[in-house]
């Protein structure tokens, strides 16, 4: 949200305020007016605490025209739009879009206009074909009506998340003196396209590679999107020889040890603790998790998971297990933000609650600790924050939480009761908001019970059952509150 | 030192109840005495009463007296310890650094020893009451101090009028709820979850799970605190809707990791420079405080304060850490660098610094196996190296033994 701030500040500001740099700093280049578009997205958004009031956010990027007659940009911030609009020529009229593929893992989006006349006069993008790993790039986007063009310099590749998702793949880290950027302002390597910027730190901006994109673009188009998968197995670096030797790597400069796995747990994982990972997709991985890449040079070998890989392919994978070397065929798994106990984020979905009697339940997901800031891990109720270090069981693939009672002479004595995470209501075992309505709808006796999670201030709490219905509707009408109720499909 | 007297004198500490943040001391000399005369500990003061603070605060050297009212009696964390609360006397007397210790009077008697204040609030000092302090003085007439014993349970309000008739009371404000038993006390065998706290001796439990004691509605915790360690007490309970007498023996918890600075040097044992020690609050409070965001170290946290409840199968009494690696070549391959929760050494599970202790000194194998947790992280050292480099490692960072256990 800060972010946004700045943004639309700098906009209406720099028009008075920093005119000539801006003019100086315009290219007349026809030859991008003709390929990049103004995008608008009017979109939800969700204040964790009252989510049953959403509030709207415009926000406008970038896009760049693609073969096929789509418009290619970054998937952050179509999270729950409610209008796309592109506009051509950095003037003029808007014209109404929708997405046709998105995936927030890649931080990708391919939105097309519902009028194909929007292409006339257009021309698309060709991406290039050389991957650049260092030297210089152009930065260029729509800037108060004019194309503006930056040199930014190739710093490195890197393999690291999105900000959309936690799956880490190929970008690169380019130094600009740009400002503002992280709205899928388009970089460019001999009038070809070689990445998008999708943040920006300091002077420091973060692209998505050309490799990726066209990766994306081949899925986007085809008959079924399958999505990005990524390596489920923890590691750690294999630089300590007397561990290696123990699990019977006696080539110390080789190989990392499987220590964990990610999300949901795999029964029939070819992978196990212990394993010694020597060799992926025939590249030799050293200590340190990295391996020699011939386009990139040394990369972290997760790179292996994304490149020109999708869910489901599957890999080889050679391993030192009790000495003896080992051949698996490895099924990368997809990429799910459901995966974890408390996912990283919910897109395209309305944040869900549930009201009963006037305690108010929420999922556990993490946008709702990023309430508490980008600090959320220690300014966050700590037991609540500590189950992002826990992982799904067989009893609880999620968990719902009480955030908090509304007062009111029905639920008296629970009114200091929040941030509690619920085991059971009526016996029903609860890990979505689906259970908890099928549970108030199935009272015990003449009560309903709700069980909390151990450990939490208070165990259980009894509402009478009979009163459920009344009570609850009073709440709502004296809190204002539409709906009781906002469970996703 | 006494009033008046410029000579210092020697003393010791004869008992500490640091559960109560109080001490026993005795002078050496007995001259020290002459001219001295006991004072009387008094009753519980009342709130809105006058009281004086006496002691030596920061800001000047000679004895200070500061009177104030008592603001309000109930229960308060004890800051010392870290993770008990008792009976205490809220008052606007200024009791500042250099004050704790120090008598409060009233009436010529002792009616508290201030102890505590409260960063942020203004006029908000804390003294030991008499109760507390009597309850000290009578656990070492035996010449041992217990402590305060616990009963383990957790008592919320029952003030929800459809909680109440579920479990049978009619709507008056008496009973607090049993919401929580401590898996490892013995009331667990003898209190169930839900059952209503009628009385704890002659005092009667209020909805809010207040007692009346001494004219002042405190938790009813303070009930159970009166009692001395092994005394039995009895418990009214409506259980299943029935009224029931029950006893309890209340027990001093001996150890608990998650009790504070007790004193008592850490226990750690070094190994090729690994340096191991049990997980406790002020390794983990020293974390929490610092200002590097990196050291704030969730896992140590919780398994310090939470798992013990939430998972009391798994749950080890001292947990061991790696606190730190004291840099050699025999330990420079290590990638875990410190602050990590050891799982297994050569296989033993590690509930305790001695099951490290004899995993490592029984080894026979070639290598030292330690598992972390909970990112399973494995590390290997050679033992017979780290062994024959132990004593370097001591010598080079001058620590004069290998172990405190």
């Amino acid at each position: 949200m800060k972010r946004i701030f700045v943004i639309i500040l700098f906009c209406k500001c720099c028009f008075v305020l920093c005119l000539p740099t801006v003019f100086a700093k315009a290219v007349a280049s026809q030859k991008w007016e003709k390929s990049l578009v103004d995008i608008e997205i009017s979109q939800k958004r969700y204040d964790y605490f009252q989510p049953w009031a959403p509030r709207n956010e415009i926000i406008e990027k970038q896009g760049v025209v693609v073969n096929g007659n789509f418009i290619l940009t970054t998937a952050q911030y179509f999270n729950n739009s409610i209008n796309i609009r592109i506009r051509k020529g950095g003037v003029g009229k808007w014209w109404d879009a929708e997405v046709k593929t998105i995936d927030y893992h890649a931080n990708l989006a391919l939105i097309r206009p519902k009028a194909q006349q929007f292409f006339d006069g257009l021309v698309p993008i060709s991406i290039s074909e050389k991957l650049p790993v260092n030297g210089q790039i152009d930065i260029i986007r729509w800037r108060e009506n004019l194309i503006e063009l930056r040199k930014a310099e190739i710093t490195r590749p890197v393999i690291k998340p999105s900000v959309t998702s936690w799956l880490a793949y190929l970008h690169l880290e380019a130094n600009c003196d740009i400002e503002g950027a992280g709205w899928s302002e388009i970089s460019v390597l001999d009038s070809r396209l070689c990445g998008l910027v999708e943040s920006q730190d300091g002077t420091t901006l973060t692209i998505i590679t050309a490799s990726m994109i066209k990766h994306f673009l081949k899925g986007a188009t085809s008959a079924s999107y399958r999505g990005l998968g990524y390596f489920d197995f923890v590691w750690m670096k294999g630089q300590n020889p007397d561990s290696l030797a123990w699990l019977g790597q006696t080539n110390p400069a080789k190989g990392v040890i499987v220590i964990d796995f990610a999300g949901r747990q795999r029964t029939n994982s070819l992978i196990q603790r212990g394993d010694v990972i020597v060799k992926i997709d025939g590249f030799e991985i050293d200590s340190e998790g990295y391996y020699k890449d011939p386009r990139y040079g040394r990369l972290l070998l997760e790179h292996l998971a994304t490149f020109n890989k999708w869910a489901g392919d599957s890999i080889k994978i050679e391993l030192i297990r009790n000495g003896s070397v080992t051949n698996v065929n490895y099924v990368i798994p997809k990429a799910n933000f459901t995966d974890e106990l408390v996912p990283f984020a919910v897109y395209d979905k309305e944040a869900e609650y549930y009201i009963a009697g006037g305690l108010i339940f929420q999922p556990l997901i993490i946008p709702f600790l990023k309430s508490w800031g980008s600090d959320w891990e220690r300014k966050a109720p700590f037991r609540l924050a500590y189950y992002t270090r826990q992982k799904p069981t067989d009893d609880y693939q999620s968990r719902v939480f009480l955030f908090m009672v509304l007062p009111d002479r029905y639920n008296i004595g629970y009114q200091d009761c929040r941030f509690m995470v619920v085991d059971k209501i009526n016996g029903v075992k609860i890990q979505n908001l689906k259970d908890v309505k099928h549970a108030f709808e199935n009272p015990t006796d003449t009560v309903h019970i709700i069980e909390f999670a151990k450990g939490e201030q208070v165990q259980r709490i009894v509402l009478d059952a009979s009163e459920f219905q009344s009570a609850t509707r009073r709440i709502l009408q004296n809190y204002g509150i539409l709906y009781q109720y906002v469970i996703s499909n | 030192m006494k009033y008046q007297d410029p000579r210092p004198y020697l003393a010791h500490v004869v008992y500490v109840a640091h559960d109560a943040d109080l001490a026993i001391l005795d002078v050496e000399d007995p001259s020290f005495y002459d001219g001295l005369e006991p004072l009387e500990i008094g009753p519980l003061p009342k709130v809105r009463s006058a009281v004086v603070t006496y002691g030596y605060p920061a800001g000047g050297e000679q004895i200070s007296f500061t009177r104030g009212v008592v603001s309000r009696i109930e229960v308060q964390p004890y800051s010392h310890i870290g993770n008990r609360a008792l009976l205490a006397v809220q008052t606007d007397a200024a009791i500042n650094p250099g004050n704790s210790g120090g008598p409060v009077i009233q009436d010529g008697k002792v009616v508290g020893v201030a102890f505590q204040g409260m960063p942020g609030l203004e006029n908000t000092g804390f003294f030991i009451p008499p109760p507390i302090i009597q309850h000290v003085l009578k656990d070492i007439e035996d010449g041992v101090y217990d402590g305060f014993p616990q009963i383990g349970i957790r008592i919320t309000p029952l003030q929800n009028s459809a909680y109440r008739k579920y479990l049978g009371l009619n709507n008056q404000s008496i009973g607090a709820r049993i919401d929580f038993i401590d898996p490892f006390s013995p009331s667990n065998d003898i209190l169930k979850q839900d059952d209503v706290l009628l009385k704890i001796g002659e005092y009667t439990v209020t909805s809010d799970g207040t007692i009346l004691f001494d004219g002042n509605m405190v938790h009813a915790s303070v009930a159970l605190s009166l009692a001395q360690a092994n005394e039995e007490i009895t418990l009214k309970i409506l259980r299943n809707k029935q009224e029931m007498d029950l006893k309890i023996k209340m027990h001093v918890i001996k150890y608990d990791s998650a009790e504070g600075f007790k004193y008592t040097l850490p226990k750690y044992f070094i190994h090729g420079g690994l340096v191991f020690t049990p997980l406790c609050r002020d390794f983990v409070q020293s974390l929490r405080e610092g200002t590097d965001k990196d050291n704030f170290n969730m896992d140590l946290f919780y398994t310090l304060f939470f798992s013990r409840q939430e998972n009391p199968q798994a749950w080890r009494s001292e947990p061991v850490v790696l606190a730190s690696i004291l840099a050699h070549p025999v330990n420079a391959n290590f990638q875990v660098k410190s602050k990590a929760l050891v799982d297994r050494v050569n296989g033993r599970r590690i509930s305790n610094l001695k099951e490290l202790v004899d995993a490592i000194n029984s080894n026979t194998n070639k290598y030292d196996v330690i598992e972390f947790m909970p990112d399973g992280a494995i590390e290997c050292i050679d033992h017979e190296k780290a062994v024959a480099a132990t004593g370097e490692i001591l010598s080079t960072y001058q620590i004069s033994e290998q172990s405190r256990l």
